[in-house]
């Protein structure tokens, strides 16, 4: 350029002048999110330190203590606030300094003045940087100097507060980057602002769709949606990965971690810089290719269309089908496969065209799409891949872990070589024919193979070597130490952190019998647990249920788990007893004055069951319910496999029947399950009050309480 | 010189410009005539940079005009819809004018601003279709160029103000060599100013003709004679047009003027006389030779 006036300065100042509204925006938004939030916080932390001064002394240090981490959070990385209005900002600014394009005045205008695209870009683009980091970044100076005017200095960490900005420019570069892609690539700001939708959105949904039909399909596919898959999964989208990372960590929203390290979130938040620079050079090649005349059109490259449309219509008619099969079973499934693509199909040809009449416009295409998807769907359905038949060598693996996370594996070779044959009975078996019996179990294994993981879900007989196998490894000190939350919690907890235990009773029903913190019994108990718990000789149920809480300085809670107390741990009862005047009690036919059995009866070929409910009032057979008994609900244990996970050996009837007891203590009534250990099952009083289910089968539902169980819901 | 050579610009199935060929000389006023949708609009555009041409070359001085920011600094393209920053002010656009043209000339915008009685601090959003069209023109006169390309310029511009426009586009071509290439479809609006002119339709041009060598070689004439003249007696005049109505012809025809004067004489008329030939009567006697009826392509 010749021109003297002519600088990239003097261009990103006027850009900037005339976009002054993006940072008053920007200053609102963030001084409502960040600045006033955080005096507000502040003021009322002065005026209680003053209060407290005078009247609660004892409280002063704690709330003091709380104050801080309160102002702390504002400031730093977990104030989802700042990280909303950094979103909004990204969005906005990033449509804003482009949405020229979708207008054939501006284009003109723009496109004829002599500056080459990619100044042009540049200057747009670094503008809309500006507009909203700029206001960020002034608030928060004044936000970090209120914090020191106001004598709360001690809340500030130098190096978290760095991350936490860090982490979110990173976030919003790659937000903004994305942005501006969509922009350049649409023709139209609605169809931008939907595109946009679509591209942060898209591709996690996809993959829950893809598990979903995987899930369908394949009997052995396994997608736990509260592990790190869903951590995985939100990881394709950064915008909702912007509530996940707190500075350099991650802030478990989407997953939770029992004895864990905090995860380092500098991975992502490089590879989410590396998106933002692919982002930007593709947004800025496009910028420069693009045609004027695109102005106005739904897509600014003709050559996207068909590539974008056929995701789309693939992806909804997935959806569509798994919509309609889970409202209407298989059938409508693929149904909905084809009402989701064809509509898609209709939908986008008509914003193509921004012309109704283009509802039925290219028919090959549909024809072809569905014609894709069938192949697909049929594909999984008919495993043409062998995924249910898969089985990693023996000699391949290296861990695994038996219906655990990737944090429970299992390495002793006994250990690999019981789940291995478990593996290879859950491939032999016929799963489907096995669920229609309704006597199966499922295993979830996670095999660690040389670097990678591959994860199964089997469906086993609910027979002797199954039983045995599992056993086995629940038995082991492996498993217990690697499973148990009693050995995952982190006795030596950091970071203004402990542990607190809340001691549930046999008569505590949904009540606390007592809560231990105090940090060196605690300790002491946790660690006699653990010596006693492996040396348990008999199989015996618990006495005591422990819940194990990871306690913040701020007093939150964070539940870790469950730990047992046998009548075998004899030390530990004893220090429960001596810390917390808690021991063990047993059920009493003094305060039940009524036990409900509930009888089940399948009938005919199919899967249903009549169920039955007989009530006991006679005070000889409820003392002989009671007499082996306990409580279901104070254990927390649900079901003959969760107790053979916690090393107890419940009597097989269990799962079969229901059996609840109304208790009556402190003026309030509740109602409890009752659960038997192996061999205690109460057979002549449960056989007494049998139903004849003969006559019920025959003349229907004419129980008192009858009605129909699917058979999945009882195994 | 601009030179279009092939030029074709397609949008999806349609052809807007198809294999345009023309030439612009420097310091001429190049009008650009047509029908609406006849590509005026678009070849502009491509003559602006703003679109690239899907075949063939637009160029200035045998240079690519997309993408060329030296060359882009040698023309102002004023749009048939100019745009204006939000709530700016004229004084705003030629400021941000003034980073992209550098020898634009500041005295002469104030001077133009206050001829025109255009207040440059006022919103340019409160200026009504003219006024803006206005400042337009003023800033693109006063951008220095050595190219204006007005699309539609004409267009809601008061008389008085059309014809103060055309003579400063008279005065830059003559002093400064400026060369407005102008697109419009009313010739009555070109006549008086161009010396050039294309005639697009349908994205093709018809012919491109210097105006004074059309005029040269082609008179109107009125004349009456007493008596009924014989069948042939116009034979050997090179006619595009005869009208007769009583005993009064008028006709139109090439040839150079003491010739047609001195065959008509020698026809011994009672009366005639050579008349003023209008853009528009030379595009339709061109036109209709070229077995196109202009009516029909302009009216």
């Amino acid at each position: 350029m010749t021109s003297k006036n002519f600088s990239s300065k003097g261009l990103l100042g006027d850009s900037l002048r005339r976009n002054l509204w993006g940072f008053v925006l920007g200053g609102v938004g963030f001084f409502l999110s960040l600045l006033l939030p955080l005096l507000m916080v502040m003021q009322r932390a002065l005026q209680d330190h003053a209060e407290h001064l005078r009247e609660y002394p004892e409280l002063v240090d704690n709330d003091w203590q709380r104050a801080l981490e309160q102002v702390a959070t504002f400031l730093g990385g977990g104030n989802i606030f700042v990280k909303t209005v950094l979103i909004v900002m990204a969005i906005v600014c990033g449509v804003a300094m482009f949405a020229y394009l979708h207008s054939r005045q501006k284009v003109d205008f723009y496109h004829s003045l002599p500056i080459s695209r990619t100044r042009l870009f540049a200057n747009n683009f670094v503008t809309g940087i500006i507009l909203s980091l700029l206001p960020y970044l002034v608030v928060f100076v004044l936000a970090f100097a209120c914090t020191y005017g106001m004598g709360f200095g001690a809340a500030v960490d130098v190096g978290a507060l760095g991350a936490a900005l860090v982490s979110h420019i990173i976030l919003f570069v790659t937000i903004y980057a994305l942005t501006v892609l969509t922009t350049v690539v649409c023709g139209n700001t609605v169809i931008t602002l939907l595109l946009l939708a679509w591209v942060h959105l898209s591709p996690m949904l996809a993959r829950f769709l893809f598990a979903g039909l995987c899930e369908k399909f394949y009997s052995t596919y396994y997608f736990a949606m509260a592990t790190e898959n869903i951590q995985q999964t939100v990881r394709l989208s950064p915008l909702v990965e912007m509530y996940d990372i707190n500075g350099f960590s991650f802030n478990f929203l989407f997953t939770s971690r029992i004895g864990k390290a905090v995860p380092s979130a500098v991975g992502l938040l490089i590879a989410y810089l590396v998106v933002a620079v692919a982002a930007t050079a593709l947004a800025l090649w496009l910028f420069r290719i693009r045609r004027s005349e695109r102005a106005g059109v739904a897509l600014a490259f003709s050559r996207m269309k068909l590539p974008l449309k056929v995701y789309m219509c693939l992806f909804m008619g997935v959806a569509f089908g798994m919509v309609f099969g889970v409202i209407a079973g298989d059938f409508w499934f693929w149904i909905g496969l084809v009402i989701g693509t064809v509509l898609t199909h209709w939908i986008v040809e008509i914003v193509y065209a921004f012309d109704f009449k283009a509802i039925f416009g290219k028919p090959l295409h549909l024809l072809a799409i569905l014609a894709v998807l069938f192949a697909a769907m049929l594909c999984m359905k008919f495993d043409v891949t062998g995924y249910d038949t898969w089985l990693p060598k023996r000699s391949e693996i290296q861990a695994v872990s038996v219906n655990g996370d990737a944090s429970e594996m299992l390495s002793d070779a006994a250990n690999i070589d019981a789940a291995y044959r478990l593996a290879e009975i859950g491939c032999e078996v016929n799963a489907d024919a096995l669920r229609e019996q309704g006597n199966y179990q499922g295993v979830t294994l996670r095999f660690w193979l040389n670097g990678r993981t591959a994860i199964r879900y089997f469906t086993l007989p609910d027979d002797e070597e199954v039983n045995t196998l599992a056993k086995q490894i629940y038995a082991t000190e492996e498993y217990k130490r690697v499973t148990w939350p009693l050995f995952r919690v982190d006795l030596d907890a950091q970071d203004g952190q402990g542990i607190s235990l809340d001691v549930f009773t046999n008569e505590s029903s949904y009540g606390i019998a007592a809560t231990i913190s105090k940090p060196d019994a605690v300790q002491q108990i946790l660690t006699t647990l653990r010596e006693e718990s492996l040396a348990r000789k008999e199989n015996g149920l618990p006495v005591l249920r422990l819940d194990l809480n990871i306690v913040y300085s701020d007093g939150g809670l964070r539940y870790e788990g469950e730990a047992y107390v046998t009548a075998e741990d004899t030390k530990t009862l004893a220090l429960i007893e001596e810390v917390a005047g808690v021991k063990p009690v047993a059920l009493s036919a003094a305060n039940v004055d009524m036990i409900n059995l509930q009888y089940s009866y399948r009938y005919g070929d199919s899967n249903n069951y009549y169920w039955e409910t007989v009530q006991v009032t006679d005070q000889a057979d409820i003392a002989a319910l009671l007499q082996n008994a306990c409580n279901r609900d104070a254990m927390d244990l649900y079901s003959q496999r969760e107790a053979v996970r916690n090393g107890f050996a419940i009597d097989s009837h269990t799962d079969s029947m229901d059996i609840t007891a109304r208790i009556s203590q402190k003026g309030s009534e509740d109602w409890i399950g009752l659960l038997y250990a192996e061999g205690d099952w109460p057979e002549a009083v449960i056989e007494k009050y049998r139903p004849d289910f003969t006559s019920i089968a025959e003349t229907g539902t004419d129980g008192e309480m009858a009605g129909v169980v699917d058979t999945e819901a009882l195994g | 010189m601009i030179t279009a050579d092939n030029a074709t610009k397609r949008f999806d199935q349609i052809t807007a410009v198809d294999h345009v060929c023309a030439e612009v000389r420097n310091g001429s006023v190049y009008g650009l005539i047509g029908s609406n949708g006849a590509g005026k609009s678009t070849f502009l555009r491509m003559l602006s940079g703003i679109l690239k041409p899907d075949e063939g070359t637009v160029q200035i001085d045998g240079a690519d005009i997309f993408e060329n920011v030296a060359l882009k600094e040698r023309f102002f393209f004023i749009s048939d819809e100019q745009f204006f920053f939000p709530n700016c002010t004229p004084a705003d656009m030629k400021n941000y004018y003034k980073r992209f043209y550098s020898r634009f000339d500041d005295d002469r915008y104030r001077k133009l601003m206050d001829g025109f009685g255009l207040d440059e601090n006022r919103k340019i959003r409160t200026f009504s279709k003219g006024m803006k069209k206005q400042v337009s023109v003023i800033c693109g006169i006063c951008s220095g160029t050595d190219y204006l390309f007005c699309d539609e310029t004409f267009d809601g511009l008061d008389p008085v103000v059309r014809q103060t426009v055309k003579s400063l586009f008279a005065e830059d071509v003559e002093n400064r060599g400026l060369t407005p290439v102008i697109a419009s479809h009313n010739l009555r609006e070109l006549e008086d100013i161009c010396d050039h002119v294309g005639l697009l339709h349908r994205g093709g041009i018809l012919f491109s003709r210097d105006l004074d060598e059309m005029k040269l070689g082609m008179f109107k004439m009125q004349c009456i004679f007493t008596s009924e003249l014989p069948e042939n007696a116009w034979a050997g005049f090179d006619l595009l047009h005869l009208d007769k109505r009583g005993s009064l012809y008028t006709l139109t025809a090439r040839g150079s003027r003491e010739e047609l004067l001195d065959r008509v004489n020698a026809m011994q008329p009672t009366f005639c006389e050579l008349l003023p030939l209008t853009l528009e009567e030379i595009f339709i006697n061109e036109t209709e030779v070229a077995g196109y009826d202009l009516k029909k392509l302009l009216f």
